[in-house]
């Protein structure tokens, strides 16, 4: 069965997307058209049955307004509708059809690329989407009358509704088995084919349609997009969102770290069954592989159900209402409305924020805004600004907070300072002024949402996680090889628990006062128990603390102490500032490692020990702390500002289409955050907070 | 029906909020209900007004665009988008950027009938000032015989 191309053309917010799941179902593979990031979803179906059956394959257009626009979306669609471009895996070809999608109650503009399709002189169809609205509306299309003075199939259809498919699929038969080309060719003047458009319009139409000011969107319109009203409506609606994104994400992303946790421990139980010796295929299985894996999914309900609830916003037509109240607000930055929802999600976590930055026209705009993204304040910050703020203002929660806030200010302040910079620098040119069409409000649909959700939650599997796997697996290599011989004195500790489980000893001296008369309140046995998981605790502690520093990433923070040293970190700082490259909030567990010897875990009282612990550890001269306040101070602005996500490195690199803009990215924040922290640690040391 | 002519001076171009038919081209039966503001608007024949640039309208105010000085693209972009020459449209919000709404193809200059169906909104576009400030459209008023004229 031969497959047949049919290219679907058609205006934004017409329903052209709505169309093509209705056409294709799941049965659809996404990519980019070349050299781009503009998504391309090619889908498949077949119409007829047997022998007589027509594969189709059909290939979605970006919504354009016209073909002869010199914007990238016109410029791909005109390509693949001239056959000289394709989506990315599929061959170029003139396709067999174009299928038109119009929208029936903005017949007129419509039209306009009809007419620049039809003189293409390749089958077409056209499409007259939400017939069954314009209907309601009092407004009524002859499709007898368009299809006679197109020359071309018309099919009135209602996508949502599932009316007139069948009849469209017959259409699209006939267009590309007989290859019928239009009868009628346009003008190709654009003023004569403005007049031929409406010529058409007056004579395939009836009835007047819902006036202006009185329809329901124009009294949404009074207060969703009021200078005033219409930004706390926005302000509203997106805490409304991020909430539901935060409290519905936090369940599937428990039951997923509890997964990979229960896989760590099956691997276990494996490794015990069959008798193996845990070594370095067990450690990379379990702290390398599902470790990895685990860290990468468990961002995957908070993408999925941001995803869901933006589709449902954009369908019921309100995201253009948000990107129209922002633009006041970010145009002098050098951004258009459309970057707040890509910044505010960014607030989350950047991925899904940058992933979002895809609904941004202007391919200048967008870049700059997935260059600032990971400026804002992401919930991976949020330990360490737990841990610093709590280091610095133990006894001030008020001013801890305030701190907080600060942090999440400074964010702000050099995402959009550097989007400005960007803009009137390497990204310099004319932004497209605003010019956005309004869609009428509807009913937002739950098949699209849920279709375009798993669209890219694919893409987000794909793209981000082969790489993001393989970058974890180093790094947990480089932070656990080489292997060190256990000092001296971690096999004395192994050997007093042991003599004291065997019963050659039952006493100990802790050189912990409490805990020895903790101990002594118990009986033998107990107190037995209790001696010996002390002591291997503190052997294991001191293990993992000297197994960090003969790390190779132990042996880097040695070796790049003098590079962080003017920000006032120590080789220990060090080590926590490079491992969190991977990811920022491993910079508690690392720092709990090599100062405490232990990572932060469910007991509080245990992790109050180590933030005291932190609190009061020195440096290798014995005296200086090394969490002084302007370290603390130093710290804090770096991590505000530092690109220390490796998957946001590697989805910045996809998205913007090159690695030099992810190599810009990262270069860019390291340095504003090397300025800042630099800047920060002085200030405080003059302040005398050294 | 009242034809008394107001001695107060009115102005020439209909300056009521999108919600009363802003375009004044309401059918005919409606008009009917509203006859008081039609007919003293019919007695003040419109003087030809001077095309003014579309951010210069104001919320309610009826214009069909003239000409523009855009750049190429964003004259082309925005014709595709409905605002090309002979198109009326309604100013919806003021300010920056403001909604405009393209007046459905039954009210398009050209349409001798246009008055009587009825004024349908093709699209509502947010337009940046800068784009706005562009766009000469000639304000649409009412003529002695209760339908819209156009200035020059």
């Amino acid at each position: 069965m031969t497959e047949r191309r049919v290219a679907l053309v058609g205006n934004p917010n017409t329903g052209k997307t709505t169309l093509f799941n209705r056409l294709t179902g799941l049965r659809h593979k996404t990519s980019n058209f070349p050299g781009t990031t503009l998504d391309a979803r090619v889908g498949r179906f077949s119409i007829g049955q047997g022998d007589g059956a027509v594969a189709i394959e059909l290939v979605d257009l970006p919504g354009v307004y016209s073909l002869e626009l010199r914007q990238l979306e016109s410029e791909v669609a005109l390509g693949v509708i001239e056959g000289r471009s394709a989506p990315v895996g599929e061959p170029a070809f003139e396709p067999q059809a174009v299928l038109v999608v119009v929208d029936a109650t903005n017949l007129g503009r419509n039209l306009l690329l009809v007419g620049e399709t039809l003189r293409r002189r390749l089958p077409t169809v056209v499409a007259v989407n939400m017939a069954d609205l314009a209907a309601k509306q009092g407004l009524h299309v002859d499709a007898a009358v368009l299809r006679e003075r197109l020359g071309c199939a018309v099919v009135l259809i209602s996508a949502r509704a599932g009316e007139g498919i069948d009849e469209l699929r017959g259409a699209l038969r006939e267009a590309v088995t007989v290859g019928a080309v239009p009868t009628r060719t346009p003008p190709g003047d654009e003023t004569a084919l403005g007049a031929w458009a409406e010529e058409i319009v007056v004579s395939a139409t009836s009835g007047s349609g819902e006036l202006i000011g009185r329809t329901f969107t124009d009294r949404a319109d009074l207060v969703l997009t009021h200078p005033v009203l219409g930004v706390l409506a926005f302000a509203g609606i997106m805490t409304g969102l991020f909430l539901c994104v935060f409290w519905l994400a936090q369940y599937p992303m428990g039951w997923i770290e509890g997964l990979f946790g229960g896989l760590g421990s099956a691997l276990d139980w494996a490794w015990d069954g069959l008798g193996l010796r845990v070594g370095p295929l067990h450690d990379l299985l379990k702290d390398g592989v599902i470790a990895g894996v685990g860290s990468t999914l468990v961002f995957l309900p908070q993408i999925c159900l941001l995803f869901f609830l933006i589709c449902l916003l954009e369908d019921t037509g309100y995201l253009a209402r948000a990107a129209f109240v922002m633009d006041r607000a970010l145009r002098p930055f050098g951004l258009p409305g459309h970057s707040f929802v890509p910044l505010l999600s960014s607030h989350a976590c950047a991925l899904p924020g940058i992933i979002a930055a895809r609904c941004i026209p202007d391919s200048r705009q967008r870049l700059a805004t997935i260059l600032v993204a990971p400026f804002m304040t992401c919930s991976a910050r949020l330990p360490v600004y737990v841990l610093l703020t709590g280091l610095l203002f133990k006894d001030s929660p008020l001013t801890a907070a305030l701190a907080f806030v600060g942090c999440y200010a400074l964010g702000i302040g050099a995402g959009i300072l550097s989007a400005l910079l960007a803009r009137r620098t390497i990204l310099r040119g004319q932004s497209r002024p605003m010019a956005l069409e309004l869609p009428t409000y509807k009913r937002p649909s739950l098949r699209n949402a849920v279709l375009a959700t798993t669209d890219r939650a694919m893409v987000f599997l794909k793209k981000a996680g082969t790489a993001i796997l393989a970058i974890c697996i180093v790094l947990w290599w480089m932070g656990s090889y080489p292997k060190a011989e256990p000092s001296a004195k971690v096999v004395a500790l192994r050997e007093q628990a042991k003599m004291v489980e065997a019963g050659t000893a039952t006493t100990w001296d802790l050189n912990d006062p409490a805990k020895q008369a903790e101990l002594a309140k118990l009986d033998e046995a107990a107190r037995k128990k209790a001696l010996v998981e002390v002591l291997t605790a503190r052997a294991d502690h001191l293990e993992h603390r000297e197994a960090k520093s003969a790390s190779l990433m132990g042996v880097l923070g040695r070796g790049l102490e003098p590079v962080f040293k003017p920000l006032g970190y120590d080789w220990q700082l060090t080590v926590g500032v490079l491992a969190s490259f991977a990811a920022r909030e491993v910079f508690v567990s690392t720092m709990s490692v090599v100062i405490a010897g232990q990572e932060e875990g469910d007991d509080e009282n245990a992790n109050q020990t180590i933030r005291q612990e932190l609190a009061s550890a020195t440096r290798s001269d014995g005296v200086t702390r090394v969490f002084s306040p302007a370290t603390c101070w130093s710290l804090l602005v770096f991590y505000v500002l530092a690109m220390q996500c490796l998957p946001t490195l590697v989805l910045t690199s996809k998205e913007s289409g090159h690695v030099k803009w992810a190599v810009l990215q990262f270069v860019w924040m390291t340095t504003v955050a090397y300025g800042g922290a630099l800047l920060a640690y002085n200030l405080a040391r003059f302040a005398g907070l050294s | 029906m009242s034809t008394t002519p107001s001695s107060t001076p009115l102005p020439q171009v209909v300056q009521q909020g999108c919600a009363s038919d802003p375009c004044n081209c309401a059918s005919a039966a409606e008009r009917a209900s509203s006859a008081s503001v039609s007919v003293v608007l019919a007695v003040h024949k419109a003087e030809p007004t001077p095309a003014v640039a579309l951010s210069a309208l104001k919320t309610g105010q009826t214009g069909v665009i003239a000409d523009s000085n855009l750049s190429e693209d964003d004259g082309k972009l925005l014709r595709a988008m409905g605002l090309a020459p002979g198109r009326r449209v309604v100013m919806c919000r003021t300010g920056e950027p403001c909604i405009v709404a393209v007046v459905s193809g039954h009210h398009h200059a050209s349409n001798p009938g246009a008055d009587a169906q009825g004024c349908r909104c093709a699209a509502r576009i947010g337009l940046a000032r800068p784009l706005a400030e562009k766009i000469m459209v000639s304000m649409v008023t009412v003529g002695a015989s209760g339908e819209p004229s156009r200035g020059v």
